[in-house]
């Protein structure tokens, strides 16, 4: 079976078929990039700013690569709200430690008008909590899910049962779709690697799971309007990141920190900005 | 050796008066604008608030109660006095979508605001100064939208039309001189003397203009015109042969690509092409073997600005108030003739569909007088160009292209009126710079719109100041000593220190102090952002550190000595494309980010203590 899930960023077939790619390198002039206008020079120059202080060639390495592994980092960012097609204001809120409490406290006070309540406040707070602990080891998907009941448990309780079913969907799915990016970036920085390791396994099985039941035409799948469409959300953030960005750390990494400064910072800003 | 031409365009190097559709050009045009007195005034509901409580005119409630009875009354705009207030209840604000005017920001009259914590005593005065605000017949929800809807309208009223031939006046050269030429100034025979123009735009204002309505193009054939014979307008010109000067390396021109400006060492012999005044024409031609003028757009009638009367009532009122020690009155009157100036470059923004990018291109190139490449160029020529844009923006939304732009056909623009009066400032500075260049010892240190600091020997300081007497009064567009120094720093523009006797006595930080700041050298501040959309808020804060702020457009000349560092511009081939112009900066910051930075630390004599200035204002990441 194909993989349909590919680590180096390269596009599935699925994709291809799909057009993704004028949605994974951008809109163009569009909004969604964070490096646009941003030429090889800019980024050279950029970048010695931010060595110009580093008296050593290591610190100038170790710099370097931490603003690649960042830069990548916000490529893959962009490259997932181009595909999911995610306003650029969620952007700021995906990386910030509270994004979960910020975007369901503005589902429910601001598109619901709830009302304020320090109570209400305490139980979306130990929710979020206990979704970036993810003690039960659950995917970014699955936990999302746990966000979406969350909301409209309190908007039933709020408004009257079933009112969860007259929920403004764009907003809805804004939401929970940022709020995954947000839970696949804290997966992608966790310290315990095995942890990361984890979910990215369990991302791949549970795509070719989803990919089986699709193709084997069980009856579940008859009323979904896109089968494919759990699939496309079961992505891992790795699969965002450009496979360039790795190459130049590696690159990065190899070069001899014994050459004089002047001559390692000169080689490392090409390898940086090319 | 090779003779060089460049073009110095408003945005590319490109200079064209393009008139090819002549007929809409010429067409006459009511000038736009609504009478003032129609315009609305906002029916305030003042308060309070320390973050927990809000103290109102009907009484003292907690946050959340007041602004959800607040937002079930739309028709009373909520007013506060001080920012402090406001930014303590941005979330309660922000998940409410209201709207909340902060007083000290929207009406910047009033001196000496602060925050009490006695919440009583903010209403009560701020009551007070919205009553001034009735008073004063202030309108539109804030003093600038007030002010300038009463400069458009007098300005409309006296000239009443124009033509098309106005939006080309757009495109002529409008940047400032501002520059920075020397970082240090510590040798112990020298004093530094800063000075600045009392309001310098509003007596820029004074002199002849061009009659909107009455614009034509005219062309030329010969270069055997006489600049003399020319009349008012801005003309397309090549300045030919540039001659041996200290203009060479003074030069107020910038070089344009993609919106991006760069600062340059002309040589002998190189011809500059570009859009100048006639007034400018006369200046510059001293500097240059010959002058050819190949077009123009003139008028034959010259009229005074509309507003020149009123600049000097204003100016007389300002001082008059100033004696009395009215300092509310007195700030009215400086900002209003801030204001009158660029009261005839208000923004207007339209917006555009394309589907192709190609398109978009196209009508950039048109509308802006950029060029961008083919192919792959194209698109990233056309990023760079968007990149920080103030007058374009462009979107990708259901595969097409949703472009904001600048419209500088809009009825209430007066283009041929607000470059006329940059152009003026141009030539007050430098020709004062060059006045004061001709006195022995003087170096120019720093200029920047209207202000000159200069260094001169010790012993030359009484002859410099009475020789420049005449210049130095409390006249409109004279000069005022703002301090004398014995060192001086220049970092950048808005970045400097003047010290005397180790005393701080003449400052500007730029984004790091804020006015209350007690320290003269904020080194980091942190910025409140605001990230909004209709089914979220998000408030966040980012820091801002001095060492990251610098620019480096400029080249840290070497010296023998440390008591005096300069700086050198950039020779143009080393910015004539991007490329080379972001390489010279990445090796000029690698050169001098550490000296810069260390000697901050030195004159600011970092020895720990807390250093985080003022937040700033809220900048909005997004509107959603």
């Amino acid at each position: 079976m194909q993989a349909y899930i590919s680590i180096s960023g390269s596009l599935t077939e699925l994709e291809r078929d799909a057009g993704v790619a004028s949605l994974l390198s951008g809109p163009r002039c569009g909004s969604n990039r964070k490096d646009v206008g941003k030429s090889k020079e800019e980024a050279y120059k950029e970048a010695a700013k931010a060595i110009a202080l580093l008296t050593s060639t290591r610190q100038v390495k170790h710099r370097l690569i931490h603003l690649l592994m960042k830069k990548g980092l916000d490529n893959a960012i962009s490259r997932y709200c181009a595909y999911e097609k995610l306003p650029k204001v969620y952007q700021t809120v995906c990386r910030s430690a509270d994004c979960v409490e910020t975007l369901v406290r503005g589902m429910l006070y601001k598109v619901c008008r709830l009302e304020k309540h320090a109570a209400l406040d305490a139980k979306i707070g130990e929710m979020a909590a206990s979704l970036r602990e993810n003690r039960d080891n659950l995917s970014a998907y699955d936990r999302v899910s746990i966000v979406q009941q969350f909301i409209h448990h309190r908007v039933d309780i709020a408004l009257g049962e079933g009112a969860h079913t007259s929920l403004p969907v764009h907003h809805m799915q804004n939401s929970l779709s940022a709020c995954r990016l947000h839970l696949l970036i804290i997966d992608l920085q966790s310290k315990h690697e095995a942890y990361a390791v984890y979910m990215e396994e369990l991302s791949r099985i549970a795509t070719n799971l989803e990919r089986d039941r699709i193709e084997s035409g069980s009856d579940a799948m008859a009323d979904r309007v896109s089968p494919y469409w759990r699939i496309r959300h079961l992505k891992t953030l790795t699969h965002f990141i450009e496979s360039g960005s790795r190459k130049r750390i590696t690159r990065l990494r190899e070069i001899d920190e014994d050459l004089p400064l002047e001559e390692f910072r000169r080689e490392a800003l090409g390898i940086y900005a090319s | 050796m090779k003779k060089r031409h460049i073009v110095c365009g408003r945005f590319d190097p490109v200079v064209s008066l393009n008139v090819s559709d002549r007929k809409r050009l010429s067409r006459v045009r009511r000038i736009g604008t609504d009478r003032p007195a129609l315009r609305p005034k906002p029916s305030y509901l003042p308060f309070s608030t320390d973050g927990k409580h809000v103290v109102h005119e009907k009484g003292t409630s907690s946050v959340s109660a007041f602004l959800d009875d607040a937002s079930t009354h739309p028709e009373s705009a909520l007013i506060v006095l001080t920012r402090k207030e406001y930014f303590s209840i941005l979330d309660d604000i922000a998940l409410r979508d209201l709207k909340v005017s902060i007083l000290e920001e929207s009406y910047p009259i009033f001196p000496d605001i602060v925050f009490r914590r006695t919440l009583r005593h903010n209403l009560n005065l701020l009551t007070k100064l919205l009553k001034k605000v009735e008073t004063l017949d202030i309108r539109c929800g804030s003093f600038s939208g007030d002010q300038s809807s009463r400069h458009i309208h007098r300005i409309a009223r006296k000239l009443r039309f124009k033509n098309g031939f106005d939006r080309l006046f757009f495109h002529a050269y409008r940047d400032p001189y501002q520059e920075v030429f020397r970082l240090v100034e510590e040798r112990p025979d020298r004093v530094i003397v800063a000075l600045d123009f009392n309001s310098m735009f509003a007596d820029c204002m004074k002199g002849t203009f061009c009659e909107p309505r009455s614009l034509r193009e005219v062309t030329f054939d010969s270069s055997d015109i006489s600049v003399e014979d020319l009349p008012e307008g801005v003309f397309h010109v090549v300045l030919s042969e540039a001659k041996e000067s200290f203009f060479l390396s003074m030069h107020p021109f910038l070089f344009k690509r993609l919106n991006r400006s760069y600062r340059f060492n002309l040589k002998a012999g190189d011809s500059v092409e570009l859009l100048l005044f006639r007034a400018e024409i006369k200046y510059y031609r001293q500097f240059f073997s010959s002058v050819e003028v190949k077009q123009g757009i003139v008028s034959d009638t010259s009229i005074p600005h509309p507003m020149a009367n009123d600049v000097e009532g204003v100016y007389s009122r300002r001082l008059s108030y100033k004696a009395a020690g009215d300092k509310t009155m007195e700030s009215y009157c400086r900002l209003s003739l801030q204001m009158m100036h660029s009261a005839t470059n208000r923004r207007s923004f339209r917006s555009k569909r394309f589907d192709r990018v190609e398109d978009l291109a196209a009508f950039l190139a048109a509308h802006f007088d950029v060029f961008f490449g083919d192919g792959d160029e194209l698109v990233e020529e056309l990023e760079q160009f968007l990149f920080k844009n103030k007058y374009c923006a462009v979107e990708s939304r259901d595969d097409q292209y949703h472009l904001t732009y600048l419209d500088i056909d809009v009825d209430s623009a007066l283009y041929s009126i607000s470059a006329k009066i940059l152009a003026n400032a141009r030539i007050k500075l430098f020709t004062t710079i060059q006045r004061f260049l001709d006195f022995e010892s003087v170096e120019i240190c720093y200029s920047n719109v209207d202000s000159i600091h200069l260094s001169v020997k010790r012993s030359m300081l009484d002859a410099f100041l009475a020789h420049h007497g005449d210049l130095i009064s409390d006249r409109i567009g004279d000069l005022k000593v703002q301090a004398i120094a014995d060192k001086g720093y220049w970092f950048d523009l808005g970045r400097y220190w003047l010290k005397r006797n180790n005393e701080v006595v003449l400052f500007r930080n730029k984004n790091f102090n804020f006015s209350r700041a007690v320290d003269p050298f904020v080194a980091s501040t942190k910025v409140t952002r605001l990230a909004r959309s209709p089914a979220f808020s998000h408030i966040y804060y980012q820091l801002h550190l001095i060492e990251n702020a610098f620019s480096y457009s400029k080249r840290l000349g070497t010296t023998e000595s440390s008591e005096r560092m300069d700086f050198v511009r950039f020779e143009f081939d080393e910015i004539q494309t991007i490329a080379d112009a972001n390489m010279s900066e990445a090796n000029e910051a690698m050169h001098s980010k550490r000296i810069k930075i260390d000697l901050f630390d030195r004159i600011a004599d970092k020895t720990g203590f807390g250093s985080t200035g003022d937040m700033a204002d809220p900048k909005e990441a997004n509107n959603g």
